[in-house]
């Protein structure tokens, strides 16, 4: 842009356009991209901390070579976390459309059932989600991520007796509580797709649901030809958010081992954050450029 | 009443009771797995630590003190804390969330040059995990040098200026201006999504009107999208206020921010004995309930404006 020619290129629509993300992308080259490519540089070197600062030793592809080669157990995380985020994912996005429109309509106690589903959002600090295990009174009081999930098998425990006290089939019981463990962590994931399907379920303008009725549309015709397609931005972005969030959570292995490794073995932790990262990257193209071309806009 | 998903004339009475039955029988048993452990963690708070020692929590405490509380505080600065943190809370989200949505209603709404690059950015903003720009980042504002002018002024006098901002709140304010603050990509990503979805009629009217493209922003788009406002100002409050990564890396000036705090009195405790732990336990949820209070009565006093906001966007059609 600096150039005479460039600048006459650009129409008032490309000025005003780029006026708006001035901020963000001064921000993003000094305050994002420039500490990023800093923290590639370190994928090549190894590291040491020292008074004045960092000190690094150049070591080439040696980081790499042994993330692709050597080190097994993140592979293999890499590997089940693509599995079961497809699943979660696709169970958060069903669900949360379905209660979202279980939640639009008005109806005695509507407000106290989103509250209770916002709820976690406000509960998600770090301190809280690890604290859930000691409520069941393990003796240790350390930060652990897998205790969440005692948590939610005291919660379906609960669920289990009452059941159990009626003696109905315990194996059938077993299996709906062991979903019902998979639910509540989901459920904790869950609030923000609410509130967006909500936002985008009541954009869709009321007269179109009138005409469908007038033309004796059933519900599920409706549903599938009205609400549906005009929900399709909300999924998109819905879909993105889940995916991202699933893999950038604190409670996820990798980004534990990340974590861990950040403390002591700086340069590798760049590493397998940027392999991370880079995946992730991949797997959102490739989301939107298959959903976005079924997305339906309003015009 | 604007819409219904089952047409009046196919409901009969029956079927519009079960419908009702199931909707309030699966709600309820949704809303109780959301919300059992919190209820769990208040009720634990509320105990007695020797009563929680023999019976565990159940839901309603046995007897109800509010003993842990009043204890807690003496060792827990609880008002410390939470003026540090809702200092950066504050300043920042109003800076995130009006940058984020000027960034986001240039990515929604102008088909400029270089959008698709801009809107790359952003997505690549919100997949990389924060902890790998952090090291270079704190090395950055130890030796802060805005956008080079200290290098340049470095060339004239032999060394570079450059101050250090690592432990003042400029260090939380400058990428909650620049739109790079805490989450700051999915606020831009939820903006650009709603403004591109808007009608282009409205946008046009405008400008027939004679209104600039700052003025469209402010006084026509953003009234129409106030949901999705108050839905990012809610969250950006609730993810500053529950940050504890990236405060607790920088050991602010102020003081120490609230979160990093908790989670510091988790490692406390190892090695503690079992009678003393039990206290310390249902104390810990004392501190964690209380911490949390500001953004339950925040959540509190914005839910009507946030349930009214998304009803009424709902009527402009």
């Amino acid at each position: 842009m600096n150039n005479k020619k460039r600048r006459r290129l650009l129409t008032p629509d490309d000025k005003t356009g780029l006026l708006f993300v001035l901020p963000f992308i001064i921000g993003f080259i000094f305050l994002f991209f420039k500490p990023l490519l800093e923290s590639v540089n370190y994928t090549f070197h190894r590291i040491s901390v020292d008074a004045n600062g960092l000190l690094l030793e150049p070591i080439g592809f040696e980081n790499w070579q042994y993330l692709v080669t050597k080190d097994s157990a993140f592979v293999k995380q890499i590997s089940s976390i693509i599995t079961s985020v497809t699943v979660e994912v696709l169970v958060i996005m069903f669900m949360s459309i379905f209660l979202a429109v279980l939640l639009v309509n008005k109806f005695p106690g509507r407000l106290l059932f989103r509250v209770c589903l916002f709820l976690p959002m406000i509960f998600g600090a770090d301190a809280v989600l690890h604290s859930f295990g000691m409520i069941g009174g393990s003796s240790e009081m350390t930060a652990n991520s897998n205790e969440f999930m005692i948590m939610s098998g005291e919660t379906t425990g609960f669920i289990k007796e009452i059941i159990s006290s009626f003696g109905i089939l315990t194996p059938l019981i077993e299996k709906f509580t062991a979903y019902a463990d998979k639910l509540f962590k989901l459920l904790w994931n869950m609030p923000l797709q609410i509130v967006i399907f909500i936002i985008g379920l009541q954009a869709i303008p009321p007269h179109l649901y009138e005409v469908a009725k007038m033309e004796g549309a059933t519900a599920w015709e409706t549903f599938w030809k009205i609400t549906f397609p005009l929900l399709t931005p909300s999924i998109l972005l819905c879909l993105i958010y889940s995916v991202i969030d699933y893999f950038n959570a604190t409670t996820n292995t990798i980004v534990q081992m990340i974590d861990e490794n950040m403390v002591n073995r700086l340069d590798y932790a760049c590493t397998q954050s940027w392999a991370y990262s880079l995946l992730i990257f991949v797997i959102v193209l490739v989301i939107n450029a298959i959903v976005s071309r079924r997305v339906i806009s309003m015009d | 009443m604007r819409k219904r998903l089952i047409p009046k004339s196919v409901l009969t009475p029956v079927v519009k009771f079960a419908y009702n039955l199931f909707r309030y029988a699966l709600l309820a048993g949704v809303s109780y797995l959301a919300i059992f452990p919190i209820i769990k963690m208040l009720s634990a708070s509320l105990t007695e630590s020797e009563a929680f020692y023999n019976s565990g929590t159940n839901f309603i405490p046995p007897v109800a003190t509010f003993q842990n509380f009043i204890h807690s505080m003496q060792y827990f600065k609880f008002f410390d804390y939470a003026k540090v943190t809702g200092l950066i809370t504050i300043t920042c989200t109003i800076c995130t969330v009006f940058v984020s949505s000027l960034v986001g209603y240039g990515i929604g709404r102008y088909k400029f040059k270089g959008r698709n690059l801009v809107y790359a950015c952003v997505l690549f903003t919100i997949i990389m995990p924060i902890q790998t720009a952090q090291l270079p980042l704190t090395y950055y504002y130890r030796w802060f040098d805005l956008f080079g002018i200290g290098k340049i002024i470095g060339l004239f006098t032999g060394e570079a200026v450059t101050i250090n901002i690592l432990h003042s709140l400029a260090r939380f304010i400058l990428p909650a201006v620049l739109g790079v603050g805490l989450r700051a990509g999915i606020f831009i990503f939820l903006f650009q999504s709603f403004f591109s979805g808007m009608p282009k009629d409205l946008e046009e009217a405008a400008k027939i009107d004679g209104c600039n493209p700052f003025k469209i922003y402010w006084k026509v788009m953003i009234p129409n999208i106030i949901p999705v406002l108050v839905t990012v100002t809610l969250l950006s409050i609730i993810y500053y206020w529950n940050d504890s990564l990236i405060v607790d890396m920088a050991k602010l000036d102020m003081g120490s921010a609230l979160m990093p705090q908790v989670e510091s009195l988790v490692e406390m405790n190892i090695g503690a004995s079992q009678m003393d732990l039990m206290q310390r336990k249902v104390e810990y949820y004392a501190i964690l309930i209380t911490s949390v209070t500001p953004l339950i009565l925040v959540f509190m006093f914005g839910q009507k404006y946030f349930v009214e906001c998304m009803d009424r966007s709902g009527s402009k059609g």
